[in-house]
C-alpha cells in the first residue's frame, strides 16, 4: 500500500523523553483499535527511566492501529499509534492491515551475550524440563497439576514441602491450601496468598511504585551516602516570608521556597552541591537545579527548578507552584524531571521532626526538612522560646566528604538564620 | 496486451511450486505467481520453522538426559535468539533453493498479489495474463476466535519468530500447531498451558494413541485443559488473563504470550468467488473434485484452499493429482492413505483408519499393539513410545498404523506402505526389519495383532 491512499491518518508519536533519557519503554495502552479519543486523552503511558509519562492525544477520531506493544522500547520520533475516522479505518483494514501490532523484537532487543545464554538443566539441580516433575522458574519441582493448584490459588510453591522429599505433588498443594484455611477447589482471588495459617494481599505495584523501587534500591545499593544534622533558627525565616506575603498577594511564599533560594546561594561557594554523580564522573553542572519531592496518589515525582540562583524567591515560589500543580495533576514534562542535583524533601507538615531521606540518583544530596517546632533556648537573659528546624542532608561520598558538605550546611545555616546575608 | 501461458499457478506453497515445476517439465509455458515468499505457510512460517524449533527442543531434552544419567556431567548453556537466528538463515536457504529450482525448471516467477478473472485470466501488478489452465494453491490464513482480548493473543507465525521465551505460554487450541508449539516452550522453559475446547485431544485419531500422546504430553509439563472453552482475554500489568470455562466452573490461566492456534481457514485473497462464479464448500473452501477441478472449466484448486488435511504432503498429491488431470489423464490420482504427522515430544503418526473407521468401512478391525520400551534399538537410544496397528480379521489385512514416540513421522512411511500395499499378516511375518531399528516395533505390533509377536 501507499502512503497516499492514507493522507488522512494521523500518527502520534514518541516525544523526547527529556535531555538525558534516550529510550522509553511502552507501559500501558489506554486505548485499543477502534476506540474514539477525543483531542487531549491520555493514549498511553511510556515510562523512562525516571518517570512515567503520558502521551496524549492531539486530535479527535478512531484508533487505526496501535503500533507499538506494552513492553516495547521506544525512541523519540517513534510512530505509535495512529489515529483517523471510520473511513480510513476500513481503508486501512481493506489494505491488509488487520493483524495485530507488529511485535517488533529488534528494538527492544538489549539482551548481552551474558543474560543470551540460559541453563539447560534447571539451577536446582533437577531436569531443566522433562518427565514425572517440572520445576518452575524458581527451581521448585513440582508436579503441572500441583503447579496449577498453585497458581489458582495465588500460592507461593516455595512455601509448600514435598512429601515426598522430591518434587511437589497436588495433593501436597492441597494440604497446604486446606491447612491454610482453603478447602475448596475454588479461586481464592487473584492477589491473596494463602500461607501457613496467615492471608495477606499482594498489593499490585503500578509503573511509578516500581521505578521508585528501583531507583530508591539503586541509590541504597551504589551510594554510600551520609548524614549530617543541622538544627536552624527560623524565625528571621518567617518574618522575611512574612515580609514578602504581606507585600504582593499574587503568589504566596512557602519556606521550601526561601529555603531553596539559600540553598542555591549556599551552593555558590560549595559547587559540589551541584554536581551530579554520572558514567563514573563527578559532574559539576552551570547552576543550581533543586528538585522537589512532591508526594502524589501512591507514588512520588520529583520536580526540578532550574537555575534557582538566578531566581528570586518569588519567581521560585511560582515555578515550585507550577511544578507541583502539574505533579499532581500528572501533566509534568519529561524536561521537568531529572535534571537536578539536589533535592529537598519536607515532612514537616506532618510533624516529622526529623528524618534521612534517601538520595535521587546521581544527584549529589537530598536536604531532608523536619517541622518548625517552638523549643527553649538558653542565651544571655536566660530560657527563650526559639523557633527552630532541623535539616537531615543525605550526601554521595563519592562526590564529597563530611567536612565538605558540613560547611555547606553551615553556610546554608547562615543563609537561613539571616537571610541579609545572602545580599552580600 | 496480454502474456499468455499453458498453466498459471496462484501460489508458491508446497503444492503450487511443486505442480509448477512438474508442469514446466511436462513441457507447459507455466507461469507462478507469489505476493509473498515462495515456499508459502510451510517453508516460511510453518512446518520447517516449527521443525527446527522442535528439533532444537528435543536435542536440550536430549542434553538433559544425557546429565540425568550422569554421562554429561554438565548441560551448559542455551541460547534461544541464536536457535532463531539459525533457524531465519535455514528457512532463507530453503526459499532461495526453490525459487532457484523454479529458475532451473523455467518457471516464470512473478511476484506480486494475483486476481483472478473469469475467463482465466489473472491481473497482477497491472499488467494481465492468460493462460489455457489455472491452479489456485492459495493456501490459508490462521483463524482467530471472535472473543473479548483476542487481539492480546499472537498466531502461528508470531509464535515462531519470538525473541524470548515467554516464562508463561498458554495456547489457545489443542490442534497439530499448538500441541507442536507447546512442545516446544516447554523445552525451552516455558510453563505451557493448552486449552482445547474437545473432550480429548485429536478426537478424529485412535483413541488409545491419542491417549498415549495426551499423556506424555503431560508427563512432559504442559498443563492440557481439555473440554474448555476460552471466554476471554484481559490484559493487565503486563501480563494475559486467559479466563476459560471448564465444566461450568471459570478459570484462569496468566500468561506472559497466548497463541491462538484454532485452526486455519481457506485464504482467498485475490479470488473472488462470487465475480468468478466459483462454487465453495460450507466452510468456505474451494470446492473440488477427485481430480482437483473446479466448476469453472481449466481452474484447479489443491492445497489448503481446498480445506482437506491441510497438509503440505496433500498439497503436494492434490497438485500431481490436478497436473495429472490437466495433462489429459483420466484416472483420478488417490489421495489416500495420507499419512498425518504432528511433530511433538514425542511425535505422533498415523496412516489409514482407527478401528472405529475399520468398522464403519463394514471391516472387523483387530488392533495391535507394541511398546517401544520392549525393543532393542529404542532401549539403545533411550526412545520410547507405543505403536498400535489396526488389521482385518478377516482378511488379515493391514488397515492404519499409528505411532506415538520418538520417530514417528519417519516410521510411519513403513506404514503408510503397509496400508497402501493392504499388507497381510503373512507378509508381515515374511517381511525383514533390520535389528536393531525401530521400525521393527511397527512389524511387531502388526504381528501382535494376532498374538505373532514373540516379543511380547
Amino acid at each position: 500500500m501507499t502512503g497516499a491512499d492514507r493522507k488522512m491518518i494521523k500518527e502520534i508519536k514518541m516525544m523526547s523523553a527529556g535531555q538525558t533519557t534516550d529510550i522509553a519503554t511502552v507501559a500501558k495502552w489506554n486505548v485499543k483499535k477502534g476506540d474514539s479519543v477525543k483531542r487531549g486523552d491520555v493514549l498511553l503511558e511510556v515510562e523512562t527511566d525516571k518517570a512515567v509519562l503520558p502521551v496524549e492525544s492531539y486530535t479527535n477520531g478512531i484508533i487505526i492501529d496501535l503500533k507499538v506493544k506494552e513492553g516495547d522500547v521506544v525512541g523519540e520520533g517513534d510512530v505509535l499509534v495512529l489515529i483517523g475516522d471510520e473511513k480510513d479505518l476500513a481503508e486501512y483494514e481493506a489494505a491488509g492491515n488487520v493483524e495485530s501490532p507488529p511485535s517488533s523484537p529488534s528494538k527492544s532487543e538489549q539482551t548481552s551475550v551474558d543474560e543470551e545464554y540460559v541453563p539447560i538443566m534447571n539451577p536446582a539441580g533437577g531436569k531443566g524440563v522433562g518427565e514425572k516433575s517440572v520445576p518452575s522458574a524458581s527451581g521448585i519441582q513440582a508436579m503441572p497439576n500441583a503447579k496449577k493448584l498453585a497458581r489458582e490459588h495465588g500460592m507461593d510453591l516455595s512455601t509448600v514441602v514435598p512429601s515426598n522429599g522430591r518434587f511437589i505433588t497436588r495433593a501436597d498443594v492441597e494440604a497446604a491450601l486446606s491447612s491454610a484455611g482453603i478447602s475448596s477447589p475454588e479461586k481464592a482471588g487473584a492477589g491473596t496468598i494463602a500461607q501457613a495459617g496467615q492471608t495477606y494481599t499482594v498489593y499490585p505495584m503500578s509503573k511509578m511504585r516500581q521505578i521508585i523501587a528501583r531507583r530508591m534500591t539503586e541509590s541504597v545499593r551504589n551510594i554510600p551516602a551520609f548524614q549530617l544534622t543541622i538544627s536552624v533558627e527560623t524565625t528571621a525565616l518567617r518574618s522575611l516570608r512574612t515580609q514578602i506575603n504581606e507585600r504582593q498577594g499574587e503568589v504566596k511564599v512557602s519556606y521550601n521556597d526561601i529555603i531553596m533560594k539559600c540553598i542555591a546561594q549556599a551552593a555558590k561557594s560549595h559547587p559540589l552541591i551541584n554536581a551530579r554523580f554520572e558514567e563514573e564522573e563527578v559532574r559539576v553542572y552551570d547552576g543550581t537545579h533543586i528538585g522537589i519531592a512532591v508526594a502524589v496518589d501512591n507514588g512520588l515525582v520529583v520536580p526540578v527548578v532550574r537555575h534557582a540562583e538566578r531566581l528570586g524567591i518569588t519567581e521560585i515560589a511560582k515555578e515550585s507552584n507550577r511544578l507541583i500543580e502539574d505533579a499532581r495533576k500528572g501533566r509534568l514534562a519529561p524536561d521537568d524531571m531529572g535534571c537536578g542535583s539536589v533535592t529537598v524533601s519536607n515532612l514537616g507538615m506532618y510533624g516529622v521532626e526529623q528524618f534521612m531521606a534517601i538520595v535521587n540518583p546521581p544527584e549529589s544530596s537530598i536536604l531532608a526538612l523536619g517541622a518548625i517546632n517552638t523549643v527553649p533556648v538558653w542565651g544571655a537573659e536566660g530560657w527563650k522560646p526559639v523557633e527552630k528546624m532541623n535539616i537531615t542532608g543525605s550526601f554521595d561520598h563519592r562526590i564529597m566528604d563530611g567536612a565538605y558538605a558540613a560547611q555547606f550546611l553551615q553556610t546554608l545555616k547562615s543563609y537561613l538564620e539571616n537571610p541579609a546575608l545572602m545580599l552580600m | 496486451m496480454s502474456e499468455h501461458y499453458d498453466l498459471i499457478v496462484i501460489g508458491g506453497g508446497p503444492g503450487g511450486y511443486s505442480s509448477a515445476i512438474a508442469a514446466s517439465k511436462s513441457g507447459l509455458r507455466t507461469a507462478l505467481f507469489e505476493k509473498s515468499k515462495v515456499g508459502g505457510t510451510c517453508l516460511n512460517v510453518g512446518c520447517i520453522p516449527t521443525k527446527f524449533l522442535l528439533d532444537k527442543a528435543a536435542k536440550l531434552e536430549e542434553i538433559r538426559n544425557l546429565t540425568e544419567l550422569g554421562i554429561f556431567r554438565e548441560a551448559g548453556l542455551f541460547s534461544f535468539r541464536k536457535i532463531q537466528e539459525r533457524k531465519a538463515e535455514a528457512v532463507e536457504k530453503l526459499s532461495k533453493g526453490v525459487a532457484s529450482l523454479l529458475r532451473k525448471h523455467r518457471v516464470t516467477l512473478i511476484q506480486g498479489e494475483a486476481h483472478l478473472e473469469p475467463g482465466r485470466k489473472v491481473r497482477c501488478e497491472g499488467k494481465t495474463y492468460t493462460a489455457d489452465h489455472v491452479i489456485i494453491a492459495t493456501g490459508s490464513k490462521p483463524m482467530n476466535l471472535s472473543i473479548p482480548g483476542a487481539e492480546w493473543a499472537i498466531t502461528s507465525e508470531e509464535a515462531l519468530n519470538m525473541d524470548k521465551v515467554p516464562e508463561r505460554l498458554v495456547v489457545i487450541g489443542g490442534g497439530v500447531i499448538g500441541l507442536e508449539l507447546a512442545s516446544a516452550f516447554t523445552a525451552f522453559g516455558s510453563e505451557v498451558v493448552v486449552i482445547e475446547m474437545m473432550p480429548e485431544l485429536l478426537a478424529s485419531e485412535l483413541p488409545q494413541a491419542a491417549k498415549t500422546l495426551t499423556d506424555r504430553l503431560r508427563k512432559r509439563g504442559i498443563v492440557l485443559e481439555t473440554g474448555s472453552t476460552v471466554r476471554k482475554l484481559e490484559k493487565s500489568g503486563g501480563r494475559i488473563f486467559v479466563i476459560y470455562e471448564k465444566d461450568g466452573r471459570r478459570e484462569t490461566a496468566v500468561a506472559d504470550q497466548v497463541l491462538m492456534a484454532v485452526g486455519r481457514r481457506a485464504n482467498l485473497n485475490g479470488i473472488d468467488a462470487v465475480k468468478l462464479g466459483l462454487a465453495l464448500t460450507a466452510r468456505g473452501e474451494i470446492a473440488v473434485d477427485a481430480q482437483m477441478r473446479t466448476n469453472l472449466e481449466g481452474v484447479y484448486a489443491i492445497g489448503d484452499v481446498t480445506g482437506g488435511y491441510q497438509l503440505a504432503h496433500a498439497a503436494y498429491a492434490e497438485g500431481y493429482a490436478a497436473l495429472t488431470a490437466i495433462l489429459g489423464g483420466k484416472d483420478a490420482i488417490p489421495l489416500e492413505p495420507m499419512p498425518r504427522c504432528i511433530y511433538t515430544l514425542p511425535g505422533f503418526a498415523a496412516v489409514g483408519m482407527t478401528a472405529k473407521q475399520a468398522e464403519d468401512a463394514g471391516f472387523e478391525p483387530a488392533v495391535g499393539s507394541f511398546p517401544f520400551e520392549s525393543q532393542g534399538m529404542a532401549a539403545a537410544v533411550g526412545a520410547s513410545g507405543m505403536v498400535y496397528v489396526v488389521m482385518d480379521k478377516a482378511t488379515k489385512k493391514t488397515l492404519g498404523v499409528h505411532i506415538v514416540g520418538n520417530e514417528a513421522h519417519e516410521l510411519i512411511a513403513l506404514g503408510t506402505l503397509a496400508v497402501k500395499k493392504e499388507l497381510t499378516l503373512r507378509e508381515w511375518e515374511t517381511l525383514i526389519v533390520a535389528h536393531p531399528s525401530l521400525a521393527e516395533t511397527v512389524k511387531e505390533a502388526a504381528l501382535e495383532t494376532f498374538g505373532r509377536s514373540s516379543h511380547k
